[in-house]
C-alpha cells in the first residue's frame, strides 16, 4: 500500500476561532498560525512511538493518582500495569499497516534507555558523526562540536 | 471546571474548562482540593520539564500559568497551587501576584493580535524560526514553503530547520528491503534519502516533484557560522541507536500547486 498523498494546498486565509488552545499557544511561540490555524487543515499523519509512549506514561500517572490501578482489568502493581498498558498499546497499533512497525512503543523512542515509568530525559545522547556508504558528495560533517539531529 | 470547583472537595482529572473572556479553553490534567489550602492543578509530562540547568521550560510554566489564570477567574478568592508532575518529581511553578499580572499580559498580547471571527491572511500569521521543528502545519504553512528554497541553499541559518526535504526525483534505487531517492532539490543541491520503506517510495515517484516531511539525518549540520541543511537523510535507522524516521509524510505536488 502506497502511503504518499497529493501536497495540500498552503493555508491562504484563515478564520481566528473565539477560543485558542492552551497547549497550541504555548507551543507556537511566536508563530501565531500555528496557534490559530484551524485542525482541519492540519495534514494526516503517523503519530510516531514517542507520542504513543506520552500518551502510556499519561494513562499510568492518571490511573496511579486516582486510584484506578487495580481496576477494569489494570493490574494493581505499577509496573505489571505499565507492561500491561503497553501491551493494549501494541494490539492497537498493530492493527494498521502504518503504524504496526512501531507497536511497541518503547523500541521507537530514543531515549527509551534512560526511561522508566516515573523519570525521563529527553536530552539525546551525544554521538560522534559517522560517514556511510551511498552518501552524496558535500554530505560530509563539517563541525563535529554539536549533533543538532533529532 | 465550574462543577468540579463547586464541589470544593476531592480530586478529578481530564477536567475540561473553557474561558469566554479570557478566550482560552483547554484539560487540565488534575485538579485537587485539600491537598494544600486552596485548589491544586497538576500537569502529568512523560518527557523532560527542565533544562540541563533544572530551569523549567517555558511551555510548561507559560501552560500552568494560564490554567492558573482560567480557574483564578472561575474561583478568584481561592488560592491556586500549580504543580508538574514528571521525571519522578513534582514541580511547583509559582502563581503569586506577579506571575498572574505577567500571564495576563502575555495572554493579552497573543489575543490582541488574534482577532476572534475576523479572517485574516495566514501569511503574515507564520513566523519560521525554531518552532517550525515539530509543527504539523508545516505542509500547509505558506512563509515556510516560501523560504525553503533559499534556506537550503545557506550554510548561515540562524537556527536549526525541521528535516524536510523536497525538489524533483531524479533517481529511485531499490536496495534489499528498501529504496534510496537521489533528489535535485528546491534550492538546485542534488541530495540523496537513504533506507525508505517501499510504501513511502513507490515507483510513481520518479521524475515527480515531491515533499518528505519529518526525515531523519545523522549529518552533523551547525556549521561554525550557522545551521545547514543535510545532504542526507533516511527514513529507518541502521543502528538501534539512530532515530527512526517514524512521522514522516511524503507528498506529490501536482503540477497546478
Amino acid at each position: 500500500m502506497e502511503s504518499v498523498g497529493a501536497l495540500p494546498e498552503p493555508l491562504r486565509r484563515i478564520e481566528i476561532p473565539t477560543d485558542l488552545s492552551v497547549t497550541r499557544l504555548v507551543t507556537a511561540g511566536s508563530c501565531l498560525l500555528r496557534a490559530a490555524a484551524p485542525l482541519e487543515s492540519l495534514p494526516f499523519g503517523p503519530s510516531g512511538p514517542r507520542a504513543e509512549f506520552g500518551k502510556l506514561a499519561h494513562t499510568l500517572s492518571e490511573l496511579a493518582v486516582t486510584g484506578g490501578l487495580g481496576g477494569d482489568g489494570v493490574p494493581a502493581n505499577v509496573t505489571e500495569a505499565f507492561d500491561y498498558l503497553l501491551e493494549q498499546a501494541r494490539i492497537r497499533l498493530s492493527a494498521t499497516e502504518e503504524t504496526r512497525r512501531y507497536a511497541d512503543c518503547r523500541s521507537g523512542s530514543p531515549s527509551w534507555s534512560g526511561r522508566d515509568a516515573g523519570t525521563s530525559r529527553s536530552v539525546a545522547p551525544k554521538r560522534k558523526p559517522r560517514s556511510w556508504r551511498g552518501q552524496v558528495r558535500g554530505g560530509g560533517s563539517e563541525h563535529p562540536a554539536r549533533d543538532l539531529c533529532y | 471546571m465550574t462543577e468540579v470547583i463547586e464541589r470544593r472537595s476531592g480530586r478529578a482529572v481530564e477536567v475540561p474548562f473553557a474561558s469566554p473572556a479570557l478566550r482560552i479553553r483547554g484539560r487540565i490534567d488534575l485538579v485537587e482540593f485539600g491537598r494544600q489550602s486552596g485548589i491544586s492543578i497538576s500537569d502529568f509530562k512523560s518527557g523532560a520539564v527542565t533544562d540541563v540547568e533544572g530551569v523549567m521550560n517555558e511551555e510548561t510554566s507559560l501552560q500552568l500559568l494560564l490554567y492558573g489564570l482560567a480557574v483564578a477567574e472561575l474561583a478568584p478568592r481561592d488560592a491556586i497551587n500549580l504543580t508538574v508532575l514528571g521525571q519522578g518529581r513534582e514541580y511547583p511553578v509559582s502563581f503569586q501576584e506577579e506571575q498572574r499580572l505577567f500571564i495576563a499580559n502575555w495572554l493579552r498580547n497573543v489575543t490582541d493580535r488574534l482577532p476572534a471571527g475576523c479572517h485574516v491572511d495566514s501569511q503574515p500569521l507564520a513566523v519560521v524560526g525554531p518552532k517550525c521543528v515539530g509543527c504539523g502545519f508545516r505542509p500547509v504553512c505558506p512563509a515556510y514553503r516560501d523560504i525553503l528554497g533559499e534556506a537550503w541553499k545557506r550554510s548561515d541559518n540562524l537556527f536549526k530547520l525541521p528535516l524536510d526535504i523536497a525538489g524533483t526525483i531524479i533517481g529511485r534505487e531499490e536496495e534489499g528491503e528498501f529504496v534510496s531517492l537521489k533528489m535535485r532539490d528546491l534550492s538546485g543541491r542534488t541530495i540523496k534519502i537513504h533506507r525508505l520503506q517501499p510504501s513511502t517510495a513507490p515507483p510513481s515517484l520518479a521524475g515527480q516533484r515531491a515533499w518528505l516531511f519529518d526525515l531523519a539525518s545523522i549529518e552533523t549540520t551547525m556549521t561554525n557560522v550557522g545551521w545547514r541543511h543535510p545532504w542526507n537523510f533516511y527514513q529507518t535507522a541502521a543502528t538501534p541507536q539512530e532515530r527512526t524516521a517514524w512521522t514522516l509524510r511524503v507528498f506529490i505536488e501536482n503540477s497546478r500547486t
